[in-house]
């Protein structure tokens, strides 16, 4: 082959590669955004969760106020333009705060929720469509799991092991994915004595063919659903045991502000310190929350979805969604009186 | 009820309840190389004897066979050790604060769960106007938003921007309760008695289940000085609404979607075509039906009747079970956590296990998976 | 829908206002109740439990000790100088010829204790030699005594003047106390020598249950209590005359008649506390986790103590949750004063906002602590080993960079004293030199960078490296609170070109600290460590927490010696400053201490933080603060009185 032939080759394979790329991934996940942003409560989200992943990224070019620098001298002031919602005891800016403080609630909320929701979905699966055996041990410890008390365990390791996001962030994701199995499971048993995957099996297809092709797209809105309710729900967890003591108190994050809020605010009368992380935590769980509601209202067929698959919803032109829209919706009383008399008729 | 059914939930939950607690045996011995470290920290070194009599209390000597059973032989005997810090047996300490605790969630889920189906069934009834969205709206605000966050607000209105509650304890500071234990003891005994006598009479079952808890809360009331019960209702207010906040809202969800999914049924044509009136068709079937996931709903949040809100007990200094446990976070005592950790999950476990029976007596479709 | 909210709204109304009325109607229990916030109350009534702060000044006015601590607001005073209290009464402090021990009569009368001829004085014996006296020490330790009716003896001090002098103690090692009148049990049984004999035997026996003070004992060798229960004699092991103090001061005297039967002292709660002292357990005053009350015992002064106007009736300790709210109720009154002490970002914000709590007053005292950056020479960076024997210069060097004015503006904003080298605050007698001025830790820039320059410590780029060319890092371990003093010396350490990077410790730091106080075979794990200094205002005491030793059974030191001189010499050394009986002659044995310690640069001192107290003057005035004492004890309670 010659050099040229093989550049020839290189660049025909990369182009294929791109082209590949391009109409399997980035074609279906633009249209997946897109279609997001077109249904009110996915664009409120999306713009929502982008401002929070903005914040988290650009917080030192917002604000010239570092952290964690105290300067006790300025402590306690109200808001005022040099410092827009006030300081706190030891003098740092509370805006500074609340805008670093977004990475470690997003990065404890998603890194959480997307481990419990990949954990509790892999298990779900294999409890609910694999061995009977390994299902109901994993059903078993469930059980056990469910019934362990996690904040007096959360209280004891947190005395006897190094405290930190890291800790918590593993007891999270432990206690949380028997949640989701329970939903994953429960979802496959019912799919698993459908029609086609009945045929599929008899074809010979094998349970990870028969996995990949059809329950994991059947599943695959609750796993979103459950990755964006699991993120929100772990961000206000977060919250609430940094406010017990359970957190990093070195640490620059929503719960932290509101554990000195605790101190300080209130005879004070700074309402700018307690009201803003309380805001900031309302903002973000909604973001992620109306993403999720959106995406169920989008592609759950039993709310009047289309029944497809995240994948096929991405992949599917305009016209084919508003067939499957059209057919899914239900009739409105004149339709139906017209339907009925059809049916009448034709009797 | 199949007996059948029953005995197999029984021995399931003791199967978990022996998993839990040989989980609570083995969580010292693999967070420390050495278990007694925590309680051997303020004796010096070279006391050697002392050191010796420390283990030998805790169990902590012998082989680890030897512990396990010693240690299952005392969580029978409900000896979960001493809190060194009370200098009194972990199981006497938990239980002096749990009526606290029930004070405060007892109320509050009464007043929750009543108020909570009448609102629910109102948005149901009014689907799509204004007490619906009402309701709607408050459920985003309440599951967005921290509980102890809506805590702290309604602190800073009203106990110090317009001072109206007091904002810490139970009562009044510098008062202690006065408990008039023969006359409560007294009372449970003639409410049980009566409980017998009127089921004698009536053969309602139901009676024996109310009459001795109504006996049992009103010799309660009795046995407490009045100033001391103002004392205590006064104070127990603040807390009771901000716990109350977010309970209603989900129960009054829970009740809307399955009554506005029940609507649709077969049972709610055919009783609109026997003519009922909408109020009986309402309240009389579809609630019923409604009331079957709140059902669930609360027989999983009866652990946390007993173990208090931890967050809600820390910001208005209620002297709960869950004050008991950050206390315990901050003292180091070691066998006060640990023993709360083993009394939530057995209250968690024993409230599961009645859950389901209550819930297959309610509803016989449900199968036995 | 109207008509169902309607009745919610009477329903709540009906509950929340009698409940309300009643509760507003609740009248004060006591009257004259000084009332003192806290954030944490003990969860029994234990003398020896130290688990909180108020439990230790509770128990001082339950129970008393059988020697007092000399009350005045400076430990100091000049012999001769009168000082005058606020209620009017004059104080002149002992003769400390007389009384070296600057101690009062308490529960018994020192009397017999110290030999009655003024101008007194006491040297060594001819034969006295350091190995002698270590030889001595050590059968002492064995429990071993002199075979006195051969006529063994081995002091090594004696008086030089004639034996007329009434010498009962013969070398300080027998002490006999008559018992001082006038003080008796809360519940009227009277007080005797019978309870002291007791009181000692129990500790030592119930080691784990009565908490730390047995170590207090160790010297103790037994005790002998009279027929008719009015004297006492004691007999210590070694002539540490700090024993004696120890003892006399800090062990809270037990009634037997209860206590004998008291087998199980760890699981005890003592919720009926007996006690002498002036102060007793109101009738139903422990409400747990609520509040604890005393009362003052009716016409009960033994002491003489309370000679002024008389102190406040009740003594009430009630738990707050957090500092806000107790300032919040001082303000309003219902407290009058926070026992512990504000942290300094409160105390600033009060200072800056006069006008958020008008009634809210705020006092300053001195502690005890002092802290210090220890620099390890066992085994870290500075020992001269690893620094091509320029570890001393290296040392002096980081101990001229340190401001410790700059320190003390930026970390404590002010509240806060300078530390001599020898790691006594200004202010204190003991940092003295003859000439009356203060041994100050010197800051000199210039001087620390010639003598790294001159050391062969050459810079290359930002820090400087090591002689042999080595990188050179110095971590330094803190703890959480200490972050902002950790960052600020880096910011001075890199004046001089130092790399001083510092590592937060969460669990791990109360090891490391521990490991400085132990010795171990093998090098520690710290480069550098921020520590706290105990030191102790009394003179006789001084020096003890620090680099002393405790001898115990163990022979090994128990503390970190860092001195450069083997474990015996610096031990001979400290003895000879511990047993000078003349307060005169102990300074200048003091001083030289600190002299050679500071000048090896191991500890260099950073600041001794101050405590800010506030406290309210609506009901009660005169709260007298003292140096190094928190702002209400037994001692500042008796100048504390109702407004009028």
């Amino acid at each position: 082959m010659s050099v040229s032939g093989f550049f020839g080759k290189a660049g025909l394979f990369f182009v294929k590669a791109a082209r590949f790329v391009w109409t399997r991934f980035l074609c279906p996940v633009g249209t997946f955004f897109k279609r997001l942003w077109k249904h009110r409560k996915g664009r409120f989200g999306l713009i929502v969760v982008a401002a929070l992943v903005f914040f988290a990224l650009f917080a030192p070019l917002l604000t010239p106020y570092d952290p964690k620098t105290p300067s006790i001298n300025e402590g306690y002031l109200p808001p005022s333009w040099t410092h827009l919602l006030g300081t706190d005891g030891n003098g740092v800016d509370i805006l500074a705060q609340i805008l670093y403080g977004t990475r470690v609630s997003l990065i404890i909320g998603l890194t959480s929720g997307l481990c419990v929701t990949l954990v509790g979905a892999f298990l779900g699966i294999v409890a609910g469509y694999y061995s009977k055996w390994a299902g109901g041990a994993i059903m078993r410890v469930v059980d056990v799991l469910l019934v362990i008390p996690t904040l007096p365990l959360m209280v004891i390791l947190h005395k006897y092991v190094s405290s930190s996001y890291v800790m918590m962030i593993f007891i999270f994701i432990a206690f949380g994915w028997p949640g989701t199995a329970r939903i994953i499971r429960a979802q496959v048993l019912s799919l698993k004595n459908g029609n086609y995957i009945k045929a599929a099996e008899l074809f010979g297809a094998k349970r990870n063919y028969i996995t990949r092709r059809h329950i994991l797209p059947a599943v695959s809105h609750l796993l979103i659903m459950n990755c964006a309710l699991a993120s929100a729900g772990f961000m206000i967890a977060e919250a609430g045991l940094s406010f017990i003591g359970l957190g990093d108190p070195s640490a620059v994050s929503w719960g932290q502000l509101l554990v000195k809020a605790e101190g300080g605010a209130f005879t004070s009368r700074l309402w700018a310190w307690v009201l803003a992380p309380g805001a900031a935590i309302f903002f973000a769980v909604i973001g992620f929350m109306q993403i999720g509601y959106a995406l169920e209202e989008l592609l759950n067929p039993k709310i009047g979805g289309t029944g497809m698959t995240a994948r096929a919803w991405g992949e599917a032109t305009d016209a084919q969604i508003e067939e499957a829209e059209e057919q899914m919706r239900e009739p409105s009383p004149e339709e139906a009186a017209a339907i009925r008399e059809q049916v009448r008729s034709e009797r | 009820m199949k007996l059948r059914y029953v005995l197999t939930r029984i021995f399931y939950a003791l199967i978990i309840l022996f998993v839990v607690i040989s989980l609570n045996f083995l969580l010292p011995r693999l967070i420390f190389t050495d278990p007694a470290e925590p309680l051997l920290r303020g004796i010096p070194e070279d006391d050697l004897i002392l050191r010796a009599a420390v283990r030998a209390e805790y169990g902590l000597d012998g082989s680890l066979f030897r512990q396990y059973f010693v240690y299952l032989g005392k969580m029978f005997t409900f000896d979960y050790g001493r809190s060194y810090v009370y200098k009194a047996p972990v199981f006497s300490v938990m239980f002096s604060k749990i009526p606290w605790s029930m004070i405060l969630s007892l109320s509050a889920m009464l007043i929750s769960v009543i108020t909570g189906i009448h609102v629910g069934a109102r948005a149901a009834k009014h689907r799509g106007k204004r007490p619906d969205k009402v309701l709607l709206g408050a459920a985003t605000l309440t599951t967005a938003l921290p509980s102890f966050w809506i805590a702290l607000v309604f602190m800073m209105l009203l106990c110090f921007a317009v001072p109206v509650f007091p904002f810490r304890g139970a009562m009044t500071e510098g008062y202690s309760l006065t408990f008039h234990e023969w006359i409560f003891w007294i009372g449970v005994l003639l409410g049980v008695v009566a409980a017998g006598v009127s089921y004698y009479f009536t053969k309602k079952v139901f009676l024996l289940f109310v009459v001795p808890v109504g006996a049992f809360v009103l010799s309660a009331l009795i046995a407490v000085p009045p100033a001391d019960l103002a004392d205590i209702a006064y104070h127990s207010i603040l807390p009771i609404f901000v716990l109350c906040i977010g309970s209603i809202v989900s129960y009054a969800l829970m009740v809307r979607n399955s009554m506005i999914a029940a609507v649709n049924e077969d049972y709610v044509t055919t009783a609109r075509a026997k003519g009922l009136s909408e109020r009986q068709v309402l309240f009389g079937h579809t609630l019923r039906n409604a009331l079957l996931p709140m059902v669930t709903s609360i027989g999983m949040s009866m652990a946390g009747v007993f173990g208090g809100s931890v967050l809600i007990e820390k910001i208005f200094a209620w002297p709960g079970m869950g004050g008991l446990l950050l206390e315990a976070q901050n003292v180091g005592d070691f066998q006060l956590a640990q023993g709360i950790m083993f009394f939530y999950s057995f209250v968690t476990i024993v409230c599961n296990l009645l859950t389901d029976f209550v819930y297959h007596r309610l509803d016989p479709r449900v199968k036995l998976a | 829908m109207k008509r169902k909210l309607a009745k919610l709204l009477i329903i709540v109304l009906a509950i929340a206002v009698p409940a309300g009325a009643f509760s507003a109607c609740r009248t004060v229990k006591y009257e004259n109740t000084l009332r003192i916030g806290a954030e944490a109350l003990p969860k029994n009534l234990m003398p020896y439990d130290s688990n909180t702060g108020t439990s230790t000044v509770i128990a001082s006015l339950l129970y008393n000790t059988i020697l007092g601590n000399i009350g005045t607001p400076s430990e100091y005073a000049e012999q001769g100088d009168a000082f005058r209290f606020p209620d009017g009464s004059v104080y002149t402090p002992p003769d400390t010829a007389e009384n070296p021990f600057l101690m009062t009569d308490n529960l018994l009368k020192l009397e017999g204790a110290y030999p009655k001829k003024p101008g007194a004085r006491f040297g060594r014996t001819d034969d006295y030699t350091p190995a002698r006296q270590e030889r001595i020490d050590l059968l002492n330790r064995k429990g071993l005594s002199p075979d006195r009716d051969a006529g063994e003896t081995w002091d090594t001090f004696l008086p030089t003047e004639a034996a007329e002098n009434a010498v009962p103690s013969s070398g300080w090692l027998h002490y006999s106390f008559e018992v001082a009148e006038g003080y008796s049990w809360s519940d009227g049984t009277p007080f005797s020598a019978e309870d002291v004999k007791f009181t000692f035997d129990y500790i030592l026996a119930n080691q784990g249950g009565v908490g730390a003070v047995a170590s207090f004992l160790g010297n103790y060798s037994r005790g002998e209590a009279s027929e008719d229960g009015k004297a006492f004699d004691m007999y210590l092991g070694t002539r540490k005359t700090s024993d004696i103090k120890q003892i006399g001061t800090s062990i809270l005297i037990l009634p037997k008649h209860i206590w004998k039967d008291i087998k199980d002292p760890k699981s005890e709660k003592n919720l009926n506390p007996v006690g002498t002292g002036a102060y007793k357990l109101a009738e139903n005053g422990y409400s747990e986790s609520s509040s604890v009350t005393l009362q003052l015992r009716e016409g009960y002064n033994p002491g003489g103590q309370f000679s002024g106007a008389p102190p406040p009736a009740y003594i009430s300790f009630v738990l707050h949750g957090n500092t806000d709210i107790m300032l919040s109720a001082l303000d309003k009154g219902s407290i009058d004063l926070i026992y512990e002490n504000l942290a300094i970002d409160k105390a600033m914000q009060l200072k800056n906002n006069p006008k958020l709590y008008k009634n809210v007053k705020l006092a300053t005292t001195s502690n005890t602590y002092t802290t210090t950056l220890l620099l390890n020479v066992h085994g870290g960076k500075f020992g001269d080993g690893d620094l091509s024997g320029k570890g001393k210069e290296f040392r002096r060097a980081v101990s001229l960079a340190v401001d410790q004015n700059a320190l003390i503006g930026d970390v404590l904003y002010g509240y806060g004293v300078k530390v001599s080298d020898g790691l006594v605050p200004t202010g204190q007698p003991h940092a003295l030199t003859e000439n009356g001025a203060y041994r100050e830790h010197k800051t000199d820039i210039d001087e620390a960078n010639g003598i790294l320059d001159a050391a062969g410590f050459v810079k290359s780029g930002q820090y400087r490296k090591k002689p042999d060319g080595g990188e050179l890092k110095i971590e330094i371990f803190t703890g959480v609170h200490n972050e902002r003093l950790a960052q600020a010396l880096r910011t001075q350490f890199e004046r001089i070109g130092l790399n001083f990077s510092y590592k937060q410790a969460g669990t791990d730091y109360a090891e490391v600290v521990k490991d400085v106080n132990q010795t171990k075979q093998g090098a520690y794990m710290f480069d550098a460590v921020l520590n706290t200094v105990t030191f102790a205002a009394d003179q006789l005491l001084m020096f003890d927490a620090r680099y002393g030793f405790y001898e115990t059974a163990n022979p090994t030191p128990r503390l970190y010696n860092y001195s450069g001189l083997d474990d015996a010499a610096l031990r001979a050394l400290m003895r000879s400053m511990e047993i000078e009986k003349d307060t005169v002659k102990q300074f200048e044995k003091a001083k030289e201490v600190q002299t050679y310690l500071a000048g090896l640069y191991v500890e260099i001192p950073l600041y001794s933080a101050k405590h800010v107290y506030a406290y309210t003057e609506r009901n009660f005035v005169n709260f007298v603060p003292e140096d190094t004492t928190p702002l209400f004890n037994d001692d500042t309670l008796r100048y504390i009185t109702q407004k009028k």
